[in-house]
């Protein structure tokens, strides 16, 4: 998806972040904070983003995320704010090891899923990304609903096997 | 949920035969601290964005069963200060219907307490309105009255009459004079109604002698002589 694109498909999106927003924070403000960090990550995941796709349905999932990591953020700023739980903040807050294991993890799972058939890893993808049920990944490529069931459980199966031996390693 | 539970559903999710809602239940199970290495790798192929969908779902779940129970309990709560209204209500009609039944029963007469308050008041009413004041029970009339030839007729009546309700009395009683006066109006009275009865007698005498004359006269028209 090139800029121009986005920028259109971004302007058409906004109202509906900013509701996802609205009715979990009940504040215009945090909605509003929702929508840009929404869209920033829609932007940075812009150039995997092929025309086919269901742009909606990501938004939506990645606006409910941001929603929740922003309340943890606004949970951990209030409690360093009281200044006497730092401790607790330290349990809330990843540390630096943690973060550095979590990226790790991060880049081997997308390496991972590189390594799947295109076929696999465009179901894969469309069913972990876009939250899309079976019978609608069906509709939208024109697959036998028992095909994408199959591919989409073999590729589950490859990553898991992958992941599962570089945890024992 | 149960680790068997998990399981079965980890077993669901690698043949792909989960639900998205499925998958949103077990990302919230399998992110816990201290899980399976297998959980782990599972939580890791769900990803943060299917973490993150179901800790907003079941947050908003959560808020959506809240506010139900506050609306049941709302309800629940005016329902209850309903009942007790009606059941007040309820026992509170009886008791008036009583007091009326009690009142219905009572003697017609002011008692003397509220006859002496409401002395005040009537003197007040009576000042406003022109009439003569309210006397009250220590100021009797009879005492005030002027000596006149008449009044000795007029007195033992006075004297006579019972004091049920003095406070209440007016401090115009009739005079001696005025009595003698009413009883002189009332015998005329008394006297026309007598003359207007008889001069009724008279008349209807008068007609039916007319009738009989008539008759007579219709009976004896050959033999008379005009």
């Amino acid at each position: 998806m090139d800029r121009t694109t986005f920028e259109q498909t971004a302007a058409r999106l906004r109202p509906l972040i900013l509701r996802i927003g609205l009715n979990f924070f009940g504040s215009a403000d945090d909605a509003e904070d929702v929508a840009q960090e929404t869209l920033v990550q829609l932007w940075r995941y812009c150039e995997r983003l092929d025309e086919g796709r269901n742009v909606e349905a990501l938004a939506v999932r990645v606006a409910k995320n941001c929603c929740v990591n922003l309340k943890r953020r606004q949970h951990l700023r209030v409690v360093k704010g009281g200044g006497h739980l730092q401790a607790m903040s330290a349990q809330l807050a990843p540390s630096p090891h943690e973060e550095l294991e979590w990226r790790e993890r991060v880049s081997a799972f997308n390496e991972a899923v590189g390594l799947l058939q295109p076929r696999e890893r465009q179901l894969f993808e469309m069913r972990q990304l876009e939250g899309l049920s079976t019978e609608q990944i069906a509709q939208q490529t024109g697959m036998a609903k028992a095909s994408v069931q199959s591919m989409i459980a073999m590729a589950r199966k490859k990553l898991f096997n992958k992941m599962k031996g570089r945890k024992e390693l | 949920m149960t680790t068997k539970t998990v399981n079965k559903l980890i077993d669901k999710y690698l043949e792909g035969k989960t639900s998205p809602d499925e998958e949103r239940r077990l990302a919230l199970e399998v992110n816990c601290t201290g899980a399976p290495a297998e959980w782990q790798v599972v939580a890791e192929m769900l990803g943060e964005l299917t973490l993150g969908e179901a800790i907003y779902e079941d947050t908003m779940a959560r808020r959506r069963r809240r506010r139900v129970a506050l609306c049941v309990g709302w309800a629940a709560a005016a329902c209850i200060a309903f009942m007790v209204v009606m059941v007040v209500a309820g026992h509170r009609k009886p008791q008036q219907q009583e007091a009326v039944v009690l009142a219905q029963k009572a003697p017609a007469t002011v008692p003397a307490v509220v006859q002496r308050e409401a002395a005040p008041v009537a003197a007040e009413k009576a000042a406003v309105v022109g009439m003569p004041k309210v006397q009250k029970r220590r100021k009797p009339r009879v005492a005030a009255a002027p000596p006149e030839p008449v009044a000795a007729e007029a007195e033992p009546m006075v004297a006579e009459e019972p004091m049920v309700q003095p406070a209440m009395q007016p401090t115009m009683q009739p005079s001696t004079a005025e009595l003698a006066q009413v009883e002189q109006n009332f015998r005329q009275w008394q006297l026309g109604w007598t003359i207007r009865n008889e001069a009724i007698e008279l008349e209807l005498a008068t007609e039916q002698l007319n009738r009989k004359y008539a008759m007579y006269l219709a009976e004896n028209r050959d033999n008379i002589e005009i």
